[in-house]
């Protein structure tokens, strides 16, 4: 008899497990992330992921437990943050009004950790043939796949592949409001045959080095070690770090650790880490300015 | 003439003998009964001599059928099973109209227009004593059949090839007694023409049909010697 | 009243996932004719038309089908009813090899072979394309289109055979005379089950299939040039960041629950059409035989040797390819080979080992197990036993269409329920209760089949004996049913372990997941599948490649060595129980 019981426990449990999910809405919230064993959750943007795993790295040794994720990219981290999913979301964007309508209740309290700036990439042999610099109609012309060879821009006789971002992603963002203004919306994807979308910044890379003829904007510490995709100059700016420091180079934006409310606890030490000298450190050795270099601290 | 000479047939599966030592000839135009009790090879005998033995089996001895040597290797089994035509006990039909079920053999086997195969069809159904009770819906599923006019089926689509020689396994096992007779009734008509071997455990029904009968020693048990079998 | 409830929970998880993806479509207005009829797909401009996902799905459908459907009845036909009985189960298993390799794996394979084949065919830069796609498809369809079609020509009784090969056909007219007409019907559902696979199947399409929305072909002889440019199907669509983003609820996550339940509603159809065909017996209608023209005779007999020829040639074709599959992850999963590698941890996106990997597919298919194992045997005597005939049936029909479900929907749902409404964000525990459901089918309808097999006689003897119902399950049905549902489990939890579309939701993520979760709920962890696809998507980089292939071969040993315990495991219960 007593097989049997526990069988039916077990299913009757198994039936109010899955009867909870149409009685039991609203749990979650901001509460959740709290609590949990003490794990702090990491998630959003892939170009700032590479700095937050390092940081997470040294903090574990410190005995902290902390993972990372970049499932979604800085609008996916921003929305899993609201919900209570994670307990920082890291974003290469901005809170923007949007956001902040979208999640009313929620207190977007962001840290920069430093700066970086979307390139507009190109195969090393699309750029030795003389594609070094585009301006901004050009770009545009680009995506929107209105230029098909890179013979309309000087380079040689070669098709042109477009590798856009998916939407979201802080990158596609900074592109968009580079080819279109801060307050235009960018136009529905373009109707052409070379024209792919792919998601985080490695899988960029990969597509590009992969794919000859190709183009797409990507975080330029990712390109740095890899001869066979080079930067663009943008209007005759190239992605220099004095440029960015400058603010000449149009495509340069901040990266950002971004909490709901003011950071404390283990939030609080995860982000105090990034900010300090060593933190700093990690933030430079995977390419991007500090927060020095750009003159904030 | 024979149509079938066997010499010291023998079947067997690993060490077990399941059939013979047989031996026996069947003069051309002569119908022969083969009887004995359920386990004696029967059947096997029928299935041994169009090489139908279910994988496994080991045949040894001589058989030629005819004048195809069963046991040579590259016999041309599909051309001989077309000209010693097999029915077996259970009636079996296929999806499909009675007119397809009836040239399913034959229209592989020949190269002829559909009217000439509609033809061939209805001579055999006529000779298989079917055709009175389907002419008139030849293109209907044969499954609506009922079971002694599935048999007879059967037949017509053995007869449709013309065989030579019929190999009749327990014809009428499946049968009803009404249904039995009217199989019967159609197997002797068909004597005049044909080369029949006939296998039954029923002795009155052999009796009836054939003109001459052998005996099969019971098989079932412990493995043992068969008396041999041979025909006067 | 126990039986009520074990009824009760029975269609719960496939009513459950519905519910969801009603109560999401319910949450934002979903205008169905944009949704099924314009290709602008525009969140931000709050338009959404899902044709051109609808277009892809169909497109890498057709084509996965139209290769493998034919290929794969060639192969069964060929292994079935052409080959000596004693190579039938050896090539009938070497075939179905294809079905242990993981949907991940095929990815990966079609990253490394596919792409570059489609770019320099079609002279296309890249290769992502819904081509590549539904190539990848093709091979994945394969082993389930040979197995339901090998079935189907097994339970032809032998009888036919000796019927037709008596009146003189040879070989392959035996088999196209007397065979095929029985087994049409079950080979036609061999086809349409894999259909509704390929609907399904996540994350091998997401990986080469480009993800632009595309368009429309714009005309027919537009629809080559658009097979060999990038696509986005529905499922790839729901796997991208936008149901992350989407939150879960308003106009946009309502828009991705309805392309939810489109995609639910196709593979939902297509498989209870499948079931129903395979259990229907014969019946199909012949089709007319045509006149016979070539001369018979001799012919016939080449004729005979030609078809067994053409017919092997595939089942050849079929192995090579299995060969060929194992040797590449053979030598590109050397990393594998390499016992520090399963011992040490990963070290960021480029390498290292899989030791938390490891743990954590272990973790997430030994708790999906103990999950699917008492639900299974409950939902499988309910069917089998308890309900009445009309009610089994049904149970029989929603246990199958939630085996049919694609995964992608699982983990949304895993998501939306776990994660965010009872707030545990990556949680081990959602992934597990994800890969129990994904592993409860094939243990319900192996503890079914195992007790509609029991022995009338038995069942009378017990009852005989004063027995009452529920001693009768315990003592005698339980019994007899536990061997085949440690066999269904073990197959179940095979497939499980290579899922990964769930758990990139619910369970897993990216870096600093600790070896065992430290707390119940909302602690994640990783997971090799999981591990995969992060890797594989840094394609480029040589070291994430190595390891994503010595991962790979992980994974498969793991999904391997449980459907090899399958066997053993059934004779130990057997020479137990009984």
């Amino acid at each position: 008899m007593g097989k049997v019981l526990s069988l039916r426990v077990a299913i009757a449990t198994f039936a109010l497990c899955l009867g909870a999910c149409t009685g039991n809405a609203g749990v979650g919230g901001a509460m959740a992330g709290k609590g949990t064993g003490g794990t702090l959750k990491v998630g959003g943007s892939t170009t700032v992921n590479p700095v937050a795993v390092d940081a997470a790295e040294v903090l574990r040794r410190r005995g902290m437990k902390i993972t990372v994720d970049s499932q979604g990219g800085s609008a996916g981290g921003i929305s899993q943050l609201a919900r209570g999913q994670v307990d920082i979301a890291m974003s290469s964007k901005p809170i923007t009004d949007g956001d902040r309508d979208m999640f009313p209740a929620v207190d977007f309290v962001a840290a920069e950790i430093g700066q970086d700036a979307v390139g507009i990439i190109v195969r090393r042999e699309v750029a030795d043939a003389g594609v070094t610099n585009l301006t901004r109609a050009e770009v545009r012309a680009i995506f929107e796949a209105r230029v098909t060879n890179w013979k309309a821009l000087g380079g040689p006789d070669l098709k042109v592949f477009v590798y856009d971002k998916e939407p979201g992603r802080g990158t596609r963002e900074q592109l968009d409001k580079y080819l279109y203004g801060p307050d235009q919306k960018a136009p529905p994807p373009p109707r052409s045959d070379n024209f792919a979308i792919v998601g985080g910044n490695e899988e960029a890379r990969s597509k590009l080095l992969s794919t000859a003829g190709s183009v797409g904007p990507l975080s330029t510490s990712f390109v740095g070690g890899y001869p066979k995709l080079a930067p663009v100059a943008l209007d005759g700016v190239a992605p220099t770090a004095d440029n960015i420091r400058e603010g000449r180079y149009p495509m340069s934006r901040p990266l950002f650790l971004i909490t709901n409310g003011r950071p404390t606890g283990a939030a609080r030490s995860f982000i105090d880490y990034v900010l300090s000298a060593d933190g700093q450190e990690l933030v430079r050795k995977h390419g991007y300015l500090t927060r020095a270099e750009v003159g904030r601290s | 003439m024979t149509a079938v000479s066997t010499r010291d047939l023998v079947v067997s599966w690993r060490d077990r003998v399941l059939l013979g030592p047989v031996s026996f000839d069947l003069p051309t135009g002569t119908a022969l009964g083969v009887r004995g009790p359920s386990g004696a090879g029967k059947s096997t005998l029928l299935r041994a001599l169009v090489g139908l033995l279910p994988e496994g089996l080991i045949l040894s001895g001589q058989a030629t059928v005819l004048g195809v040597d069963i046991g040579a290797r590259g016999a041309d089994l599909p051309a001989l099973r077309a000209r010693a035509a097999l029915v077996g006990q259970t009636p079996v039909v296929f999806p499909g109209s009675i007119l397809a079920n009836t040239t399913l053999g034959l229209r592989h086997v020949v190269r002829a227009s559909r009217a000439q195969l509609r033809a061939r069809a209805e001579l055999a159904l006529l000779e298989a004593g079917l055709w009175d009770e389907v002419s008139d819906r030849l293109g209907e599923p044969a499954e609506q059949l009922s079971i002694g006019q599935r048999q007879r089926l059967c037949l017509a689509r053995a007869l449709a090839l013309d065989p030579p020689l019929l190999l009749l396994d327990e014809p009428t096992s499946a049968l009803d007694a009404a249904a039995t007779a009217t199989v019967e009734k159609t197997v002797l008509s068909l004597l005049d023409r044909r080369t029949v071997l006939v296998v039954s455990h029923d002795e009155a029904q052999l009796d009836r049909l054939c003109h001459a009968v052998v005996s099969l020693a019971d098989r079932t048990g412990e493995p043992q010697e068969g008396a041999p079998v041979t025909l006067p | 009243m126990a039986t009520g409830t074990t009824a009760a929970a029975s269609g719960a998880a496939l009513v459950a996932i519905v519910a969801f993806l009603v109560l999401g479509a319910a949450s934002g207005q979903v205008r169905w004719g944009e949704l099924m009829t314009s290709a602008t797909w525009d969140p931000a401009g709050g338009r959404f038309g899902g044709a051109a996902m609808i277009w892809g799905t169909a497109a890498v459908a057709a084509v996965a089908l139209v290769l493998a459907a034919p290929l794969g009845w060639a192969a069964a036909v060929s292994i079935v009813e052409l080959s000596p009985p004693r190579w039938r189960r050896p090539l009938r298993a070497g075939a179905e090899l294809l079905a242990v390799v993981p949907s991940i794996v095929y990815g990966l394979l079609g990253i490394a072979f596919l792409r570059p084949v489609v770019s320099r065919l079609a002279g296309v830069p890249g290769g992502d394309s819904l081509l590549a796609a539904g190539l990848v498809l093709a091979v994945m369809v394969l082993p389930t289109v040979i197995a339901v079609s090998a079935d189907a020509l097994a339970a032809v009784p032998d009888r036919y055979r000796e019927a037709a090969a008596a009146c003189g056909l040879t070989g392959t007219e035996v088999v196209r005379a007397g065979v095929l007409p029985h087994a049409a019907r079950g080979m036609g559902a061999a086809a349409l089950l894999g259909l509704a696979r390929a609907l399904g199947e996540t994350i091998a399409v997401f990986l080469v299939v480009g993800r632009a929305d595309g368009r429309l072909p714009s005309s027919f002889g537009d629809v080559m040039s658009r097979l060999v440019h990038p696509g986005q199907t529905l499922t790839t669509k729901l796997n991208g960041p936008e149901s992350v983003q989407a939150g879960t609820s308003g106009p946009h996550w309502a828009a991705l629950c309805a392309l939810g339940l489109v995609l639910l509603a196709g593979v939902a159809a297509l498989t209870i059409a499948g079931q129903r065909r395979a259990r229907q017996r014969g019946g199909g209608r012949r089709r007319r035989g045509g006149d016979p023209l070539a001369s018979r005779g001799d012919r016939r007999a080449l004729r005979d040797r030609l078809w067994r020829f053409a017919l092997g040639a595939v089942v050849g074709g079929t192995l090579v390819l299995v060969a060929g599959i194992f040797v590449v992850l053979a030598v590109r999963g050397r990393a594998a080979l390499d016992p520090q590698f399963w011992w040490r941890e990963a070290i960021g996106a480029s390498g290292g080992g899989i030791r938390n990997q490891l743990a954590g597919t272990a973790l997430l298919v030994s708790v999906a197990g103990l999950l699917a194992a008492p639900v299974g045997l409950g939902l499988g005597l309910v069917t089998a036993e308890y309900a009445r005939p009309a009610a089994a049936r049904w149970l029989r029909t929603l246990t199958l269409t939630l085996g049919g479900v694609p995964s992608i929907l699982l983990g949304l749902w895993g998501y939306w329920l776990f994660s965010t409404r009872l707030g545990w964000g990556r949680s081990w525990l959602a992934g597990s209760i994800v890969l129990a459901v994904v592993a409860l089918p094939p243990v319900v309808v192996a503890v079914a089949a195992g007790v509609a097999a029991l022995p009338a006689e038995r069942r009378e003897a017990a009852l005989a004996l004063g027995l009452r119902r529920d001693q009768l399950v315990r003592s005698v049905l339980v019994p007899h049913a536990l061997p085949g549902m440690v066999t269904g489990l073990l197959l179940g939890l095979a497939r499980s372990a290579g899922e990964t579309a769930p758990l990139l939701f619910t369970a897993a993520v990216f870096s600093g997941a600790p070896m065992l979760p430290g707390a119940v709920a909302d602690s994640p962890v990783a997971a090799l599948p999981t591990h995969i696809f992060t890797l594989a998507q840094d394609a480029a980089d040589p070291s994430a490649l190595d390891a994503a292939w010595g991962a790979a071969v992980a994974l498969i040993v793991v999904a391997g060595l449980l459907v090899l315990a399958a066997v053993p495991a059934r004779r130990w219960m057997q020479a137990k129980t009984t």
